[in-house]
């Protein structure tokens, strides 16, 4: 029996956000949510004593006004695929999805969603970041839904919508929109171009339904991915983190069959791969609520302050899976994680 | 010392021996003998304390119930009491869950969760340090009350955030009125049923599981001290054990033969806990 509430049950309104079009937009999506309004969603988000796995429960949703930085630099356990502009950004705080791995786990106190809804100053940080670019040769590289699914909660935030249409009016700017949603429907009406790249992450059937809690079936998500690429987007498929599962090798190889079954895999843009790895503070934090999962409890090294399977470990997969994958794709469209 | 290990312990503090009363009754809550300062009623898994007036009373009346609490992600703990409401279209007698407190002196807010499903009317409260009137007192929220702030800030303090609700029963709309005893009961009595249903659902519904079972956690409570294993190596030690029992689906049975081990330096102990460890990896 479910003692819970359903997910955004309530909505907690910062005061300086009530006068933005997505909170108006959000309050009347959620008419019959509860209403409690606040001075600063770090009163909420970071309160202490907050548990991640009972939050995810009944998630609640924080809208508010981001302030300070709204662009940072890349993370060094993310890839660039080579553009040197990498950066990324937070228009919203957590995911709907549930994966174990999930480093979002340990670096928010909090599972509840905030969403940022002031975008026009989003947009504007990004024309400065445009324009102070360190390499004027390549583009502004921007990832976008790195601490989120964006996809995911475009029938509810349609931000992607937003972005798509912001990144068509700019030159030097190329968005990574990453998701593990089957929701391109929601996109499937607006034209193509060339400066986004819709990007899923794809696991085997297996690891999805063990260790991705609420996610979509890989089916689901490879249609729309085949979907997005038939309509003409530039699709990226991230296999990524490759899990060190019992009988991964087999495991994996039937998914990249499975996969490319669906994709064509002339069509794709790119490929990322890469084995678990979280910074080790996270992991840490994590530990301490819960006991439930094996990837967690993998005995892991640390190599400064990031967890990861031991370099003999992470060679071996990466080398078996990029030729798994080179049966299928030039090797030069494989972006490895080392 | 309220728990019964097995069930979830309810703590209910109260200001007034007039809001407890009815709950004494009903859930035949006996004084505690031999316990002179604080009005302290138990029965089973059911405790209530009588705190008096103010949030100071109210904090330290909590902290004297779940100071010691043996089993915090199996405690719920609930202010129940009246509260004044600024808003005459509430009926007076309704029962209020609070979903954001604010300390007046302070101006802090405290958020209790909502994640536990209830059908209550939903309000937010602030706590002051003296009676509140109409027209008197500049009020933001919904309710007003003298303990909300100090048993939130003292609860949380012992027990998960997930198992501390408020929940205020509306009394009067502000107006400078007695406390009528007989009304009170009254009231209260009114809403018991929808207490107990609600408290009942939140004893289902508390969710923090402990990471290891009873006898595995005694087995590296005692291996931690048959090697006199430092802080570090305790911590590496626990780690380790967890990932063995989730990869295996297992217990920690194997590892009671090295209670026997004696280790008489560093050195050995060092050996020892790799020897484990490497065990404990596979």
């Amino acid at each position: 029996m479910n003692y819970g509430h359903s997910n955004f049950s309530h909505l907690y309104i910062e005061r300086a956000a009530e006068k933005y079009a997505m909170t108006k937009h959000l309050l009347s999506r959620f008419s019959k949510a509860k209403r409690i309004f606040i001075d600063n969603y770090k009163d909420v988000f970071a309160r202490p004593g907050q548990h991640f796995q009972t939050q995810k429960r009944s998630i609640k949703l924080i809208l508010a006004v981001k302030r300070g930085h709204l662009i940072y630099q890349g993370s060094n356990n993310a890839q660039d695929f080579g553009y040197s502009n990498f950066h990324y950004n937070a228009n919203i705080l957590n995911c709907v999805y549930n994966c174990d791995y999930c480093y979002l786990q340990g670096m928010y106190p909090s599972a509840n969603i905030v969403v940022f809804v002031n975008m026009e100053d989003y947009f504007s940080a990004t024309n400065i970041a445009i324009n102070q670019r360190t390499d004027p040769d390549a583009p502004l590289y921007l990832a976008i839904s790195y601490d989120t699914d964006l996809l995911a909660l475009e029938s509810i935030v349609p931000y992607c919508r937003e972005w798509i249409e912001y990144s068509r009016k700019k030159n030097n700017l190329l968005i990574e929109i990453r998701t593990k949603s089957a929701n391109y429907r929601s996109l499937n009406n607006l034209s193509p171009h060339d400066q986004v790249i819709l990007a899923w992450s794809l696991a085997p059937k297996t690891v999805a339904s063990r260790y991705e809690i609420n996610t979509p079936s890989l089916e689901r998500r490879l249609e729309s991915a085949s979907q997005a690429i038939d309509d003409g987007w530039s699709v990226r498929l991230c296999f990524d983190p490759i899990l060190l599962v019992p009988n991964w090798r087999e495991i994996y190889s039937q998914f990249v069959k499975e996969t490319f079954e669906k994709i064509p895999a002339e069509k794709i843009r790119d490929i990322s791969i890469g084995t678990f790895r979280m910074n080790s503070e996270y992991l840490k934090r994590i530990k301490k609520q819960r006991a439930d999962s094996d990837i967690l409890y993998f005995p892991y090294e640390t190599t400064g302050r990031v967890v990861s399977p031991s370099q003999k470990i992470k060679e071996e997969i990466n080398s078996e899976i990029s030729m798994f994958l080179e049966s299928y794709i030039d090797q030069k469209k494989i972006e490895v994680w080392v | 010392m309220f728990i019964i290990i097995g069930t979830i312990a309810k703590v209910i503090i109260t200001a007034l021996h007039e809001e407890a009363r009815p709950l004494i009754e009903k859930f035949g809550l006996k004084k505690a003998p031999h316990i002179h300062r604080m009005a302290l009623y138990s029965r089973d898994d059911i405790s209530l304390v009588v705190s008096g007036v103010g949030k100071v009373k109210s904090a330290i009346a909590t902290t004297y119930a779940l100071a010691n609490v043996k089993s915090p992600e199996n405690t719920i703990a609930i202010n129940f009491g009246l509260c004044g409401c600024r808003d005459t279209r509430r009926p007076l007698g309704e029962l209020v869950f609070i979903n954001k407190i604010t300390d007046a002196a302070t101006n802090r807010d405290y958020y209790p969760e909502v994640i536990l499903k209830h059908n209550l009317p939903e309000a937010s409260l602030t706590t002051f340090d003296n009676h509140v009137l109409k027209n008197r007192n500049l009020i933001f929220s919904d309710m007003v009350d003298m303990e909300a702030s100090g048993f939130f800030t003292a609860s949380t303090t012992f027990i998960p955030l997930e198992n501390v609700y408020c929940l205020k029963l509306i009394s009067d709309h502000l107006e400078d009125l007695k406390l009528d005893p007989h009304m009170v009961r009254e009231k209260i009595e009114a809403c018991l049923d929808t207490f107990i249903v609600f408290i009942n659902s939140g004893s289902k519904s508390t969710s923090r599981t402990l990471p290891i079972a009873a006898n595995d956690a005694s087995i590296l409570k005692q291996l931690c001290e048959v090697l006199n294993l430092t802080i570090t190596q305790q911590h590496q030690l626990r780690d380790h054990a967890i990932g063995y029992m989730i990869r295996h689906k297992t217990n920690l049975d194997f590892l009671s033969p090295y209670f026997k081990q004696e280790v008489k330096d560093k050195a050995e102990r060092s050996q020892l806990m790799k020897i484990i460890s490497h065990e404990l990896r596979a």
